[in-house]
Parts: C-alpha cells; structure tokens; sequence
C-alpha cells in the first residue's frame, strides 16, 4: 500500500451534517476507500469484520459513545492496531484526557477545519503505514530467524549422524595390521579422512587412505560406503586398480556436485616383495629404505575419486619391489599444510627432512609426531591430519635348495606328490585337474589359489607333453583352423606314442612366514629354447604362446634347466588370519 | 565344460555362458556355440562366472571368437570374471580387446 489514498477509512458520528462533511473531505482530497456510518453499532460490525487503518470517532454518540468504541477497539486483538483519532466539540482538558486514555492517538476539535483535518488524516495515516511495513518486516525477520534456527539444529543432527558413523562404524575399522602405524587426527569433531588395512585371500595386503572434501554427512557416508567396497573386494582378492576403480563408480553416484575424495591404495606382497601404489590426489607418498634414504616417491598421477568416469586404473598402477625394513608413508595435505603461530606451513620439505634425517629409520613415525607437534605449538589444528606409516617385513619361505638354475631335492617338503607318466598312461587333458584336486585334499586353504595352481600345471604339463614329447610345433596355432588342426594332430600322435616319460613333483612347504608349492615338470623330450621364449613378449594378437609369460607372472621364480625339459615353477603365499586358525 | 547359449532380444547378442573348464578340452563346444551366428549378432557376452579353471589355450579360443566376430570392431564382453581371472586377463592384456565387466 503505496499510497495512503488506497487505504481504508471508517469515519463515525451521529451528527449527519458533520458526518456529511467529512465524507465531502475525503472524497474531494482523493480517498478511495472510505466508509462513513452515522449508527456507531453499525460502525463497529464494519470494523471488527475488517479492521480499517484509520479510524474517525465522535466522541458523544447514543448506543455506543466515543470512549467505549475507543476501549472496545483497543480490547480486541484484531483491532488493537487501529489509529483512533477523536472528534469533539468538547476539546477541554478532561474529553482530551479521556481520549487518550481510552486508546486515541489525536483528536479533530470541532467545528472541522479542512487543513487541520486533512493533515492530521494524512499524518495517522503515514504512521499507520511506516508502522505496517515495520510490523511486516519484523514477521519476515522472525520466520527467517526460525526458519536459521531450524537450519542450525539440522546441521547439528546431521554433524552428530556424521560422528557417530565416523566414530561407531568406520574407525571401529581401523587398520588391525600389525605392521600398520597410524594417526588419525581430526580438526573438528568430524573427521573427513578414513584409513582402512585389508588382506586379501593370497597374502597381500591392501591399505586405503581417503581424504574427503569437507566433512559432516556427506563424507560420512561416502566413507561408510568405501568401507564397504574395499573391505569386501579385497576380502575377494581384487587387485587394487579394480577397487579403486568401483570405488570411483559408487562415489560418483553418491557424494553430490563439488565433493569428492582423494585417496591412495597402496598393496604390499611381503612375499613377493613389491609394492603397488595408485595415488590418486594425495600427497606424494615416499618409501624410505631401511638407511633412512628416500628410495622413491608416488606423487598423484590421477584425478581423485567422486568426478569422472576412469577404467584405465589397472594400467596406472606404478610397482616397485620392496626390501626388509622399508617403510612406506601415506598421508592426507592436512600434515603438510598444518600452521604455526606465525602462520607458516609444515611443508612437504620439512617432512621428508625429519623423515630422512634420524638415525633409526624405524622411528620416523615418531619424529614426524614429534616435529609437528613442535612446529605447530599453540596453534589451532586447521584440518584433518592423517598419516599411516607402512613398514615392509619381507618374508621368505625357505626351502632347503633353491638357487638360479638349481632343483628343489624330493622330500625336503611338509608334503609332497610324484607323478611318474608313460604310454599309454599319459593323459591330454585331465593330469592337471586331477593333480589340483589331490593337492586341495592335502592343503584345503589353496582353494583360494585354485585357478592360479591350475593354470600353472596345465600350461607346464601341457607344454611337456605337446612340445617335449610330442614334438608339436606351436606355430601351428597362428590361424584359427591352425589353432583346430594343432588338436587333431596332438590326438594322433598321442594315439601313436609308445616311448618317453614325464615326471611331475609337487612340493608343499609350511613355514611361519608363509606357505610355498613348487611344481617341478621334467620330461624325456629334447628341451626347448626356453631363452628366446622368456625373453620375447608374446604377440597380443597372436592366438598362443602365453603360456610361459602367464606362469612366470603367477610365480615368484620359474626355472629352466639348462636344456630346456626340466622346469620348476616356486609359488608362494601368506595365509590370511582366518586359515591359520 | 557345459555351455549355454542365448540369443537374446532382438537377436542383437549372442549370450554364451561356461560352465567348469574352460581350457582346450572345451574347444569344439565353445566354436559350436558361436558357430554360424556371429553374422546375426551385434555383440557377444562371455558369461564366466562358473568357470572354475582356465588356461592359456582358453585365452587362445577367446582371441579366435573375437577374429571370428570381426577383430577390431567385434564387441565382445567378458562377465563376471573372478578376480584371478581378472588378474590373469589383464597379463595378457585382453582388458584392451575385450569389455570386463
């Protein structure tokens, strides 16, 4: 209501000439929407059905005086807001008084001036209105407090959700590794970092530091989810490029615009004695040798997790063997990025300096606290700070001879199976099946190695067989109806065979530090070129010949004899907790 | 090795499912059930999810199956392949020929 012509006015007075009068004022100065009654009752069921901003009162009228209108709009809540302005012929000191104790604002004395009465019309008016928009103004201010103060226990809700998942669920987690120091460190009651320690069915073990993008709920619940995705497929025996990459797929459905998660997956084979890193947004992670020098750092190849569709993770996994006694760090910025009093950083140079620069490699994880609590004194803790110090205990499965180029001797072993063949005893097909199925008899854990074994005996089996004895050239398979008449051709002079041998020994050997299988072939053939097949990578178009490079990538050592008809292959393994018992 | 074969909806993929063994042993089976219906079909799913053991000669036939289907432009899936398997595809590099998934 812009203009005060547009708002309503209520005028009454039982004096018909005066009342016509103030009609006539109103009217002639503009004011659309004004009502004039000459019964004060009547006034009144005008009023209280719908309050005026202004109203004009006579002070002596029969039923419902002046005064008694004035207190009755006063009493009623509806009402109570109305300017009253009295009109009397009485303007002594006791009408005025009882005026404006009865709940008027001003008073009109008659007989009516036109400019007294228009300015004083005028004037109620703007004040009604200032005091309207103020009213109106202050309703909008006190939803809207509400409306922040809803807001407020909401966030709060969700930040208590947010700790207790973080604090119930998923550092309940925490890494149970005993060669696994960690600190976890958050900079408010909610963190948004996550350290999960996993091993897989064949030994490995697999550690995952993830740094969310702010905290609270969000990140709660993406972490509760990566929880799940990693503890579960590396449960299974994934390789760290696929976890990572459904890790990828579940975030990016889950955490809304602009958030996302850097982390780093990191599995250690304490056994084979190497390491796979794939960073993905954090900080370098460093491997420091047992002398205290930094061997080699993994800085972030990828974008992290939560943003965009990535299937290459496999082929970015960087790989490097490991020594006894090699520590390896993986931790969130907050420790670089931490702040000192005068406002300076930690620095990545000052970590790496206090990690290389101690006399007993094995206490870095201490000098690193030690430092940053120094470094940092009274100031507040900015950020999350994360930190997972990964020491590598090399294991090896001792047996009593095995040396480049050298045999393991039968019975040195926990068990061991001889398998001495010769027509028309030699089977195509099946000698490797049958010998997995009694090695499982003997061992049940190596179901968990069960199509890594089979591929190892079949592929040495097979090449014994076809190549050693049977002189079959695999050349042959380079065509797909090459591929079918190598078959044919390995029936027939299978059928036709009446001399060699083969011999297979399988070796079981149990140790603290791990299990190892050594599969030994020898046949009566002429050898083979064994050389030239390790040194030359198959063709990947070619339909065979990859045989050897799949053995020797399952294995940790495959050895020929010199001439090439005598192989061992050395397999080994860390039971993990739950087949020890 | 036992085989199951479907042509599914519209007869754009052929749907061929292994079952056990999958090494030179399931050869002949394995061409059967491609054999004359590679030119019906836009796409080939490899189901491995019940193949207990596998060798190089199966890594073998699945290179000859995706020549069959036309070599660069075959599009050829491998499902559920185990996470060994996964492992033992990916060191030959068949990750790059083929979809696993």
């Amino acid at each position: 209501m812009d203009n005060i012509l547009d708002m309503a006015i209520v005028a009454v007075d039982d004096d018909l000439t005066y009342l016509a009068v103030i009609a006539h004022l109103l009217k002639k100065n503009g004011f659309t929407r004004a009502q004039c009654f000459s019964s004060s009752t009547a006034a009144w069921a005008q009023v209280s059905e719908t309050p005026p901003d202004l109203l004009l009162l006579d002070v002596t009228m029969p039923e419902l005086d002046g005064f008694s209108f004035c207190r009755r709009v006063r009493s009623c809540d509806d009402t109570s807001h109305v300017p009253i302005i009295m009109i009397t012929s009485d303007d002594d000191e006791q009408t005025l008084k009882a005026s404006f104790e009865a709940g008027a604002i001003d008073f009109i004395a008659k007989p009516i001036s036109p400019i007294v009465f228009l300015t004083r019309v005028k004037s109620a008016l703007a004040l009604k209105r200032s005091h309207d928009l103020l009213k109106t103004q202050n309703e909008l201010l006190i939803k809207s407090n509400d409306e922040i103060q809803i807001l407020n226990h909401q966030v709060q809700r969700d930040l208590d959700l947010a700790e207790r998942i973080f604090s119930k669920i998923i550092h309940r987690e925490n890494p149970d590794a005993p060669n696994v120091r960690f600190l976890i460190s958050p900079a408010k009651n909610v963190s948004g970092d996550i350290l999960f320690a996993s091993s897989t069915p064949a030994g490995e073990q697999h550690i995952l530091l993830g740094d969310f993008t702010g905290h609270g709920l969000s990140a709660a619940i993406g972490a509760t989810s990566v929880a799940r995705v990693f503890s579960s497929m590396s449960a299974k025996g994934f390789s760290i490029g696929d976890i990572m990459e459904e890790l990828n797929d579940q975030l990016r459905l889950i955490l809304p615009t602009g958030l996302f998660c850097c982390a780093c997956l990191i599995a250690l084979d304490n056994i084979k004695r190497k390491t796979q890193v794939l960073n993905c947004g954090l900080p370098d992670v460093l491997v420091i040798g047992a002398q205290g020098k930094l061997k080699r750092r993994f800085p972030s190849k990828l974008i992290p997790l939560g943003l965009v569709p990535i299937d290459n993770y496999h082929g970015m996994m960087e790989e490097m063997a490991i020594e006894d006694g090699d520590h390896i760090y993986v931790y969130s910025d907050g420790i670089i990025e931490a702040v000192n009093p005068q406002g300076e950083m930690f620095s990545q140079s000052l970590l790496e300096k206090t990690l290389t620069g101690i006399p007993d490699v094995n206490q870095g994880f201490e000098e690193i606290q030690k430092a940053l609590r120094e470094f940092c004194a009274t100031a507040e803790q900015q950020d999350d700070i994360t930190l997972a110090d990964i020491r590598c205990a090399v294991t090896s499965v001792q047996c009593p001879v095995a040396g480049q180029g050298q045999m393991t001797q039968y019975g040195s072993s926990d068990w061991q199976i001889r398998v001495n063949l010769s027509p028309p005893r030699l089977p195509h097909n099946n000698l490797a099946m049958v010998l997995y199925e009694m090695m499982e008899q003997n061992e049940p854990a190596l179901k968990h190695h069960k199509i890594n074994l089979y591929l190892i005996l079949s592929e040495l089996y097979n090449n014994a067989l076809e190549h050693g004895l049977l002189g079959l050239d695999c050349r042959l398979k380079a065509t797909p109806e090459g591929f079918e008449s190598y078959y044919t051709a390995l029936h027939d002079r299978l059928a036709a065979l009446d001399q060699g041998w083969i011999k297979v020994d399988v070796l079981f050997y149990r140790q603290d530090t791990g299990r190892k299988l050594v599969v030994r072939m020898e046949d009566s053939g002429r050898g083979f070129d064994f050389r030239q097949v390790i040194s030359q990578p198959p063709d990947e178009k070619c339909f065979s010949g990859r045989g050897v490079s799949l053995v020797r990538s399952l294995c940790q050592e495959l050895v020929y004899n010199d001439q090439g008809n005598a192989v061992e292959a050395v397999y080994v393994w860390q039971e993990p907790a739950e087949d020890k018992a | 090795m036992a085989f199951k074969t479907v042509t599914s909806e519209e007869g754009k993929t052929l749907y061929i499912s292994l079952t056990g063994r999958f090494d030179i042993t399931a050869h002949r089976d394995f061409i059967q059930a491609y054999k004359d219906k590679l030119d019906l079909v836009s796409k080939v799913v490899v189901d491995l999810a019940a193949v207990e053991y596998i060798d190089s000669s199966a890594l073998g036939m699945l290179l000859i199956l995706r020549e069959k289907a036309g070599g660069e432009k075959a599009d050829i899936s491998l499902l559920n392949c185990s996470p060994d398997v996964t492992r033992i595809i990916q060191t030959v590099h068949f990750d790059k020929m083929f979809h696993l998934c």
